[in-house]
């Protein structure tokens, strides 16, 4: 079995049939990324893996195991320990804007660490581990001058970076983006993918929704296209990228 | 009457003033963010009748609104129109051997009045801020393990808190001088302490003279207000 499966999600908003029957399979360390046009369904899908919305039908597998059916209810708890297998970084960063970046990115590990039994001993340690957690992972991604800036005060793709750093900080099994870089000024993208391809290389799990397509065939082990809330084509990138076979993949990369 | 005697008079009454401008904002806030919540509620019966509720309230003018609940207790309790506050205040008067009469009852119709008054007008404005928030703040915050509290408390709160200032200081600048309407009542705050000097002592201006206190109260308002903007200028939402 493969280390993250999805499994025949379905997901309807009202009438419009969003994500129809969606299969596709991951190993641990690979770079899938999700490409497709204007509305079909991309951010739905990483929605529904990040329990931000609830698909109609469908399961999701972890490490072989089944982690969620559709239709099961969760209490917010058990939600939240599922969900945080997975991180997120969105298209519009969602930086928290009162909080500087190194309090961005150590907000939630803090939050979290007050649950765990050994707090009140050790919390000084602790806060220090988080800290220097921290420091470093802004350094993976160079932003370490920036740590006590506000988001206001940083570029669009700095912020990203940052983005990406908070979700680093809680090493979610797969990470997920959603259109990291279409909210960026051109000049600024490289600075992100770059980040991204830091990423690959250290053989983190991602899957990344994207309309780079340069960036997309270099650096995935995977590509999935998506129309119409289906997946119309999948499969080694040089392949799907060379010689597309469905109809609909080929019109699409003809018009990018 | 000197300007001294006169001063201090006047002073006395704009402190009843203040106590009531103190209660409203007190609690008027907590009741205020109350009420948002229940009008953002998903539930249909909290969230129509709330909104129902709001708008009445908003449309009444604050004066009628004062006499309402001044005269309510006693139309609809035992029919012989006994008024209430005004009995607590007669027992108070006799109990205490006062020679006056006091208005602590009065005084209790008019923050009721104030506070249900104003909650409404902040439920609206906490409304507007709170919605105002964007949907990827919540799940941004959701994604890295925050429940809905912490997203609450840690991350949205502030932004709201940031927001809403502006609309906020203009509301309670208002309060400030609605205060006045407890005459309406007999409420010895500053005007009716300054009409009653004009109508024994036969002196105009201290009428027009409590147009400072009003004013000097309102600056200093104004200066802690812009502070706490101040404090908050350092990011943006
Ligand atoms: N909350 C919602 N309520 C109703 N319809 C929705 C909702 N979210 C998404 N949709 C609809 O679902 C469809 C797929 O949307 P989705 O955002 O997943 O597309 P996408 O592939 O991410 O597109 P894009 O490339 O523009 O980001 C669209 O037709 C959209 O209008
Ligand atoms: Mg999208």
């Amino acid at each position: 079995m493969a280390y993250f499966e999805v499994n025949n999600i379905s997901k309807s908003f009202g009438k419009t049939e969003v994500l129809k029957n969606i299969d596709f399979s991951m190993e641990k360390g690979q770079v899938v990324s999700i490409i497709g046009s204007s509305g079909s369904g991309k951010t739905t899908l990483l929605r529904c893996i990040n329990f931000l919305c609830e698909p109609d039908q469908g399961q999701f597998h972890l490490e072989g195991e089944l982690l969620y059916e559709a239709g099961e209810k969760l209490s917010d708890r058990l939600l939240r320990d599922k969900r945080m297998n997975f991180g997120m970084v969105f298209q519009q960063f969602n930086l928290f804007p009162q909080y500087n970046v190194k309090e961005n990115l150590c907000l939630a590990p803090g939050l979290l660490a007050k649950e765990k039994p050994d707090w009140r001993t050790r919390k000084k340690e602790i806060l220090q581990e988080i800290a220097e957690r921290a420091d470093r992972i802004l350094e993976q991604v160079g932003l370490s001058e920036k740590a006590a800036a506000y988001p206001c005060e940083l570029s669009g793709g700095q912020q990203q970076r940052v983005a990406i750093a908070r979700a680093l900080m809680l090493s979610p099994k797969i990470l997920c983006f959603d259109e990291p870089t279409s909210a960026l000024d051109p000049e600024l993208t490289g600075e992100v993918l770059r980040v991204l391809k830091e990423l690959a290389q250290k053989k983190i799990t991602m899957i990344i929704v994207t309309h780079e397509m340069n960036f997309a065939r270099e650096i995935s082990d995977k590509v999935v296209f998506m129309a119409d809330g289906v997946i119309a084509e999948e499969g080694d990138p040089e392949r799907l990228f060379t010689d597309p076979q469905s109809p609909r993949l080929k019109a699409f990369l003809a018009k990018e | 009457m000197d300007f001294v005697t006169i001063t201090k008079t006047l002073l006395e009454g704009f402190g009843i003033s203040c106590l009531l401008f103190a209660g409203t904002l007190l609690l008027a806030t907590p009741l205020g963010l109350l009420f948002s919540f229940c009008s953002m509620s998903k539930l249909k019966v909290i969230r129509i009748p709330s909104k129902i509720f709001i708008w009445v309230v908003r449309g009444i003018p604050l004066m009628l609104f004062i006499f309402l609940i001044y005269y309510l207790p006693g139309l609809i309790g035992d029919g012989n129109m006994v008024n209430l506050f005004d009995k607590l205040d007669l027992e108070a008067t006799i109990a205490s051997g006062s020679r006056e009469l006091l208005w602590y009852g009065r005084f209790l119709a008019v923050l009721i009045a104030f506070v249900v008054n104003y909650a409404c007008y902040f439920s609206e404005i906490f409304r507007g801020g709170i919605e105002s928030i964007s949907q990827g703040q919540y799940e941004a915050g959701y994604v890295l393990g925050m429940t809905r509290t912490q997203v609450f408390f840690r991350v949205v709160l502030k932004q709201v808190v940031k927001r809403i200032v502006p609309p906020f200081s203009n509301e309670i600048i208002t309060l400030v001088k609605d205060t006045a309407l407890a005459n309406a009542i007999a409420i010895p705050e500053i005007i009716f302490t300054a009409k009653k000097m004009a109508n024994s002592a036969a002196l105009i201006w201290p009428i027009f003279y409590s147009a400072v206190f009003y004013l000097i109260f309102v600056g200093v308002l104004t200066l802690v207000l812009g502070r706490i903007e101040k404090r908050l200028s350092y990011f943006k939402v």
